[in-house]
């Protein structure tokens, strides 16, 4: 029987750009089949980077759709929104991140979700934290100022609860490392990027315990957070799912740093 | 899976519950139809197994081909399964054409024997339509789940995009998908100029008059158009169950002599009524792909249509027709279509992309991918299951000038890749590449990593319209847009 996840070591592209292309941030929204979403989400993005003056290019990347997204994001360049479209072959949330971070060419690098559960206003604090210092800003349902726009179901709550409690030993103090907003200096998130080896949705936990072995300066964002009912994320097949990337996180990070991990210089809450 | 094999040729038999004698027969009987002929005219010897019709023989041979009818509407599949059982040593390949209901053929057959679905649309909410509920679960069920627990990983074959997004994302079926969309067999009409259009606004309307057509709701349109259109007219090319209430609807709305039903007509028939046409118009619920498009489309008639599945893969909106927005009335949308064609310039240019683009779907591009993909299919199944090539959806489009192209070589991509020549560049779809593995391919290709880089390549992820026509879409929607006051109307159409 084949293991459910394959012990893999990513290996960096050959082809990863170096040209800068003159925005400070690339901000990565890893998409499958979000054609009803995507035309929305990257609207609103570019409104809120220019009424905040802000230098943001979006990353797109497809991750086997078989609907219109890449037809609604054409139209969307065409309509002046600074997009790009790449994709990527490898299944699953965490490879179609990395694809993004490792193509990205601008200074600072990100993502978030097509459908808009984190707030596009989150985007200009998030790079003030950058220019101030900070390698990583964690986006954060859970630190103090953050909350609930929208509540997530009961059972979601639990599983949520259940996958934190594991997670911590991993993360440490991080409040909340499943929220889909981070930004990253550029640098900082190739590194953690291309030795990552989690293609699911707990890619996080692993990039986040690799900043903290490395003393990367980070810092939580607070979110008000509106869950999505047509979110991707299945329940219980992406749940059991990430239980069993999380154990591989911890194998994979014990292989790398047999020394145990510090704390993080900065995490506390932003408040 | 080759053609000429041992002593005797290579046999493909097509599974569909019905072929073109029945009288309920449809687009899905013509491709199997075409198929069965094209592949006989390559040396395949097939057998198309399908149900009974009364008054024709049970087995007989037409163009070439064998056709054996077997049992009624549901008995077809117990009797094709038979059929296969009875002679699976004998069969090299298997179109299973799916209905609603596929046969399940992978049950008859030997596990080597490769086996392509073929899935027109997805029948999910129609089920309910025509049986009773029980048997509409039972309908669903076989389409989903059965589907999926009997055919697991085979290779699927769909007719455009939007049915494979439905076979994916609402069957859920997990084998490899190519989308290969039906050829049409109008002739194309020449060159601008010999159109013969009629004097006034004539709209000819092709297909089945059944509820799912939607055909009323254009006869209604009619109705609220005259004021605009005094001498409108509505041609209905076709038969079926709604015929007598929409005769009864053209009565009671006063519409004698604006609305014409012909019923069913002869291809040449047809034909000589559309090209007279200034518009068609299809309101159906959704289409497989839209082969009533395609062949009003070769005429130089642009077709308007909803925004719905198959439609807005045939329809090229603004450029060889026109889609309209779910929430739209049918009637203003259709007005400003026939305004837009009022103006000479408008329409002959219309026409001349609506042939352009039409005229790349032929029977012999389908059956080519089709075989194309069986042989695939069987040279994946003769690896072992740990050997397979894992597969996506994915696709990438490379545009490359063809001054870059490898000296003294020609380059090779995989046979289920397409390549072509439009406009002095090489144009490429690679189905399950992203767009950092094309650039292997290319590579692979034989291409040197400074022509890979230079910056006049595109490498793009493949959007729907490109799994269907990666060139001709580039040339017909990338013609500027003309900002005039019929572009306008166009985007009032859209908006």
């Amino acid at each position: 029987m084949k293991p459910i996840l394959e012990r893999r070591r990513y290996e960096r592209s050959p082809y990863e750009r170096t040209a800068p292309t003159g925005f400070e941030l690339d901000l990565v929204i890893p998409v499958l089949n979000e054609e009803q979403r995507i035309g929305l989400t990257l609207a609103d993005i570019h409104r809120e980077a220019v009424r905040s003056d802000l230098s943001v290019q979006i990353l797109v990347v497809d991750n086997g759709c078989v609907d219109g997204t890449a037809e609604v994001v054409a139209q969307a360049k065409e309509s002046g929104v600074p997009v790009e479209i790449i994709s990527c072959r490898m299944r699953g949330k965490g490879a179609a991140v990395r694809t993004g971070v490792l193509w990205s060419a601008a200074p600072y690098v990100g993502y978030t979700d097509a459908d808009q559960s984190t707030p596009p206003s989150v985007i200009g604090p998030a790079i003030a934290l950058l220019r101030s210092d900070f390698e990583v800003v964690i986006g954060s349902r859970r630190c103090t100022g953050a909350g609930y726009a929208v509540p997530q179901g009961g059972m979601r709550r639990l599983g949520s609860f259940a996958f934190r409690t594991m997670a911590s030993r991993l993360s440490g103090p991080i409040t909340d490392t499943q929220c889909g907003f981070k930004v990253f200096h550029s640098q900082v998130a190739k590194e953690l990027f291309a030795t990552s080896s989690i293609d699911g949705f707990a890619f996080d936990v692993e990039v986040l315990a690799r900043a903290r072995q490395r003393n990367n300066r980070m810092i939580e964002l607070p979110i008000q957070w509106s869950d999505s009912p047509e979110s991707s994320f299945r329940p219980v097949t992406d749940g059991v799912r990430s239980f069993l990337e999380l154990r591989e996180a911890r194998r994979s990070l014990l292989g790398s740093a047999p020394s145990a991990p510090s704390a993080p210089s900065a995490a506390a809450g932003s408040s | 899976m080759t053609a000429g094999r041992g002593s005797g040729h290579a046999r493909v038999v097509i599974t569909n519950w019905r072929d073109r004698k029945h009288p309920d027969a449809g687009g899905a009987e013509e491709v199997c139809e075409q198929l069965a002929r094209n592949f006989v005219g390559r040396g395949y010897e097939v057998v198309l197994l399908t149900s009974s019709v009364a008054g024709e023989r049970s087995r007989e041979v037409v163009d070439g081909y064998s056709i054996v009818r077997r049992g009624g509407r549901f008995t077809v599949y117990p009797w094709a399964l038979a059929w296969l059982l009875w002679n699976r040593g004998r069969v090299d390949g298997i179109i299973d054409s799916q209905n609603g209901i596929p046969f399940f053929t992978p049950l008859a057959v030997r596990s080597k024997t490769p086996v392509l679905m073929l899935i027109h649309h997805v029948h999910q909410d129609q089920f309910a339509l025509y049986f009773s509920p029980l048997a509409a679960k039972v309908g669903r069920w076989l389409e989903r789940r059965g589907a999926r627990l009997v055919y697991r990983n085979r290779s699927i074959v769909l007719v455009s995009p939007s049915t494979r997004h439905g076979a994916r994302r609402r069957l859920g079926l997990k084998g490899e998908m190519l989308v290969v969309p039906p050829g049409s067999e109008s002739p194309v009409l020449p060159l601008p100029g010999h159109q013969v259009r009629a004097d006034h606004p004539r709209i000819v309307c092709v297909g089945r008059l059944s509820p799912h057509k939607r055909t009323a709701s254009v006869v209604g349109a009619v109705a609220e158009m005259l004021d605009d259109f005094p001498d409108l007219e509505l041609h209905l090319v076709g038969e079926g169950p709604d015929r007598p209430a929409l005769e009864r609807m053209t009565a009671d709305l006063g519409l004698v002599g604006h609305v014409t039903i012909h019923g069913a007509l002869a291809p040449s028939e047809r034909d000589a009524l559309l090209r007279t046409a200034w518009l068609s118009v299809n309101a159906s619920e959704g289409e497989g792909w839209g082969l009533t498009v395609i062949e009003a489309n070769r005429l130089g008639v642009p077709v308007l249509a909803y925004r719905r599945p198959g439609l807005k893969d045939s329809i090229r909106h603004g450029e060889t027709g026109w889609l309209v927005e779910e929430d739209r009335p049918l009637a203003p949308a259709v007005s400003a279509a026939l305004h837009a064609m009022a103006d000479r310039s408008e329409a002959e240019a219309m026409g001349t992309r609506a042939r352009q683009w039409s005229s790349q779907f032929t029977w012999d591009e389908m059956a080519t991918r089709v075989l194309t993909m069986l042989r695939a299919e069987a040279g994946r199944l003769a690896h072992s299951p740990d050997e397979r090539r894992t597969f996506t959806d994915l696709a990438t489009v490379v545009r490359i000038p063809v001054d870059l192209l490898p000296e003294g070589e020609v380059p090779t991509f995989r046979s289920t890749d397409r390549c072509m020549v439009s406009d002095g560049e090489l144009v490429v779809l690679l189905r399950g590449a992203d767009t950092q593995t094309a650039r292997i391919a290319l590579r692979r290709a034989g291409f040197s990593s400074a022509a890979i880089d230079d910056e006049r390549v595109q490498i793009a992820v493949a959007r729907p319209v490109d799994l269907v026509s990666p060139a001709v879409s580039a040339a017909v929607s990338g013609a500027p847009r003309a900002v005039t006051a019929a572009g306008r109307r166009e985007d009032a159409l859209a908006g």
